[in-house]
């Protein structure tokens, strides 16, 4: 408020200076269609474009426009952002970022390498991603892989500032994307595979300086929480909400990751994201005193936070207890939906554990929870009825739960696999249909917990697994699928050969982009999921497509370059659980259709 | 000393373990492949001439205990990087084929000292391990992955475990 107090006394002066807040900025960016100014498309994380020059008439005939090499062999997530004339894009480790002019043949306007010690590498699980630069008033923010938040000038590229967010050495590490809403820039940390506490934390746009930090777990001090007014499922959620469901202090190597993306919205003041698995895998090593289950609140939760205390207004856990790695990280998107016949905002996410949530995303009310493919059979349903003492709770089917068959026994067939029904790769929700295009994995997994011990900075994992693609159904590893999240069911479901790994977008055209693994571009029909279009790119697609427009002339693109968790999953092919050690492995490998490398591949019509 | 003093206190916690397993009825059929292959069963695990751990597979895929923990162990840290058995991944060595020519010494080395290479201006980074999880089953580990190394050209599978043997 004071700032804006300032802004408008002196708003003759104030020319030079930032009248408005960054979300006023970005807003009015993201509203013309002709940018792409933050990696979801927008605050609501829609990926959502009104342009309809390319359609489900001509999108058959696009060509490749023009292309550009990041120059690094790494798994490519997220994607560019388009503001104006201006191109900003980012590679994986070392996380170089470029500068594009689009009306000077896309020439290179800067290019700023990070220097960052090596040694972080390995202690990212699962690849070297970074899922995107963000922009706000004349600002890049980068969050590098050693959890350094950079703003750069815009213009030049010059580093303005950085902020150390947390310490690799502890395996705490930076993929995800941040989001700048007013004067703040918030991002999370991963490491709950090496027994980090994680947190999200809010740094000053202008100084870099951090303004609030909410842990995933631990002290309602630290986690954020007013034990009478943040509320869970319809209540309060009461005084050491988090630290009354572990035991002892396993909370403080207690995990619970952020690293997908996030929304906002700026009427409610709320930011949304999820957070991940709790440490270790190994479901009995966390147990409660009494040998039982027990929460571990906050991890595998989505949140809502207000923007400036960083203050949970509600919280809402979907696989209390984890015993498969169902990280809660998926992205929220935000829409104004009718549910049961009446009009209703809510935030929709595709968790992990293979089901659908929609949620009121001023409440956090529980209005829908789906399965979002029909292979999910590790738990039955979601209770839905409040008065229930199991209210918003999975129902766990036994055969499947890793605690019940204990440390050491290997739990088969369990569908979704740890890779989720659905990873970080971000879903997109059409106005014109009012559906939710969703890629999706549809791969099951055997899983066998055993005990390990903490070191700081090693790994702490604590169950083998294997995976295969999802038995008794049409042999693929992936479906990309519409979905209505006011019934929770399935509109129509296209197989894909491999995981569809790719983050979706949508456009007025009528028209559902998305990549594949082998590196197929796709564009398909929003109505029936009728393929349209498709080119192969240089490499496998783990980036998420989206489009701008530019003297007059639509384009899409989008990210290739393999790798990734699927990168690991996936590149040496997936193998038959029934066959022992030395049978023939009874799915091909990646490997046979692509290969490194990270490049951009932009398309127009012709 | 610390990483010492570890490895000492795995070694008596699984040795006994291992000795039941190698005693046990149903492990009748590794017991005599390994015999077959001339293997000594010595410090809680089978070796070869040179005293070596050594994986025993059986024709219909039985395993020695120490080859079922080394698959275990191996998908708990390793396979992150090194790609479900040890196949390889976009970004780490497939180790299936490193130890068709890497010694059981340089190995051990790798692991305990760590690696950096320069391919193709991209940095790969093998991380020095150093905690219980890793140090405890090291043998374990390698003897899985020369398992896998063993395994003829493009084959996948993994060992099955204890529960699945009788």
């Amino acid at each position: 408020m004071r700032k804006s107090a300032i802004a408008c006394g002196l708003l003759a002066s104030a020319a030079f200076t930032s009248p408005v807040w960054a979300n006023a900025d970005v807003q009015k960016l993201s509203a013309d269609p002709n940018n792409w100014a933050v990696q979801s498309g927008n605050y609501a994380g829609t990926r959502y474009s009104t342009l309809d020059q390319i359609n489900t008439s001509n999108v058959g005939s696009l060509k490749v426009a023009w292309t550009f090499s990041t120059g690094v062999l790494r798994g490519h997530e997220g994607g560019p952002l388009v503001i104006g004339d201006t191109m900003y894009l980012h590679s994986a480790f070392p996380n170089i970022v470029f500068a594009l002019n689009l009306a000077d043949e896309n020439k290179i306007i800067w290019k700023y390498e990070p220097k960052q010690d090596p040694s972080v590498i390995p202690v990212m699980c699962c690849d070297t991603v970074n899922r995107g630069v963000q922009y706000a008033e004349g600002k890049i923010f980068l969050h590098q892989a050693d959890t350094s938040l950079v703003a750069l000038d815009a213009k030049t590229g010059k580093e303005l500032w950085k902020s150390v967010n947390a310490d690799p050495k502890r395996g705490e590490t930076g993929t995800g994307a941040p989001l700048v809403t007013k004067d703040k820039v918030i991002i999370g940390v991963s490491g709950a595979e090496f027994g980090v506490r994680c947190h999200v934390t809010a740094y000053d746009i202008n100084s870099g300086k951090k303004v609030w930090r909410a842990y995933s777990m631990g002290p309602d001090s630290d986690v954020l929480l007013d034990p009478e007014k943040t509320m869970s499922l319809g209540k309060p959620v009461g005084k050491d909400s988090s630290l009354k469901t572990w035991n002892g202090d396993q909370w403080k190597i207690g995990g619970g990751s952020i690293w997908g993306y996030m929304a906002y919205d700026p009427e409610l003041n709320l930011i949304y994201y999820g957070t991940g698995n709790p440490s270790t895998w190994n479901p009995a090593q966390r147990a409660g005193p009494d040998g039982k289950q027990i929460d571990q609140k906050w991890s595998m939760t989505h949140f809502a936070r207000d923007v400036d205390t960083g203050v949970a207004k509600w919280a809402y856990q979907m696989t209390p207890f984890d015993e498969w790695d169902y990280d809660g990280i998926n992205e929220p998107i935000l829409a104004d939906i009718k549910v049961g016949g009446a009009d209703r905002k809510v935030r929709v996410h595709f968790d992990r554990n293979g089901f659908a949530y929609t949620l009121d995303r001023a409440t956090g009310e529980l209005l829908v929870a789906a399965k979002y493919d029909p292979k999910v059979n590790w738990a039955t349903e979601v209770v839905m009825d409040p008065k229930s003492p199991q209210y918003g709770r999975p129902q766990v089917v036994a055969k499947y739960s890793t605690f019940q068959n204990g440390q050491d026994v290997n739990s088969k067939g369990i569908c979704p696999a740890a890779l989720g029904s659905k990873d970080q790769q971000p879903a997109s929700f059409s106005k014109l249909t009012g559906l939710f295009y969703v890629p999706t994995n549809h791969v099951c997994m055997d899983y066998e917990p055993f005990k390990v011990s903490y070191t700081a900075g090693q790994p702490y994992v604590g169950a083998t697994l294997s995976m295969f693609p999802a038995p008794d159904s049409h042999g693929g590893m992936g479906n990309f699928i519409a979905w209505d999240a006011a019934a929770g069911k399935i509109v129509w479901s296209k197989p894909e050969q491999f995981s569809v790994w790719s983050g979706a977008l949508t456009t007025a055209g009528g028209v559902a982009f998305y990549g594949t693994l082998e590196g197929y571009f796709k564009a398909v029909d929003q109505k029936d999921g009728k393929e349209l279009f498709k080119f192969k790119t240089p490499s496998g697609i783990i980036g998420n497509a989206m489009t701008y427009a530019h003297g007059g002339k639509q384009y899409v693109a989008i990210f290739s370059g393999v790798g990734g968790w699927a990168g690991i999953g996936l590149a040496a092919g997936l193998t038959n659980p029934t066959d022992g050690l030395g049978a023939v492995g009874g799915y091909a490998g990646l490997k046979q259709y692509t290969n490194l490398g990270g490049s951009l591949t932009v398309f127009s019509l012709p | 000393m610390k990483l010492a003093a570890a490895v000492m206190a795995c070694a008596v916690s699984f040795a006994g373990t291992a000795m039941a397993q190698q005693g046990s009825p149903e492990n009748v059929e590794v017991q005599a492949a390994a015999k077959e292959a001339g293997l000594e069963f010595k410090d809680s695990r089978y070796r070869n001439g040179d005293d070596q751990p050594t994986p025993v597979v059986t024709r219909i895929s039985k395993v020695d205990w120490a080859t079922w923990q080394g698959f275990r162990r191996y998908h708990d840290a390793c396979h992150v990087c090194h790609g479900p058995n040890a196949l390889g991944s976009t970004f780490a060595p497939s180790l299936a084929d490193s130890l068709k020519t890497m010694d059981y010494e340089t190995f051990y080395g790798t692991v305990v000292g760590g690696r950096v290479r320069e391919a193709g201006g991209t940095t790969a980074v093998m991380p020095a391990f150093g905690d219980k999880n890793i140090m405890c089953y090291l043998d374990d580990i390698y003897t899985y992955i020369k398992a896998r190394s063993l395994n003829a050209e493009g084959k996948g599978g993994m060992p099955p475990g204890p529960s699945e043997w009788s």
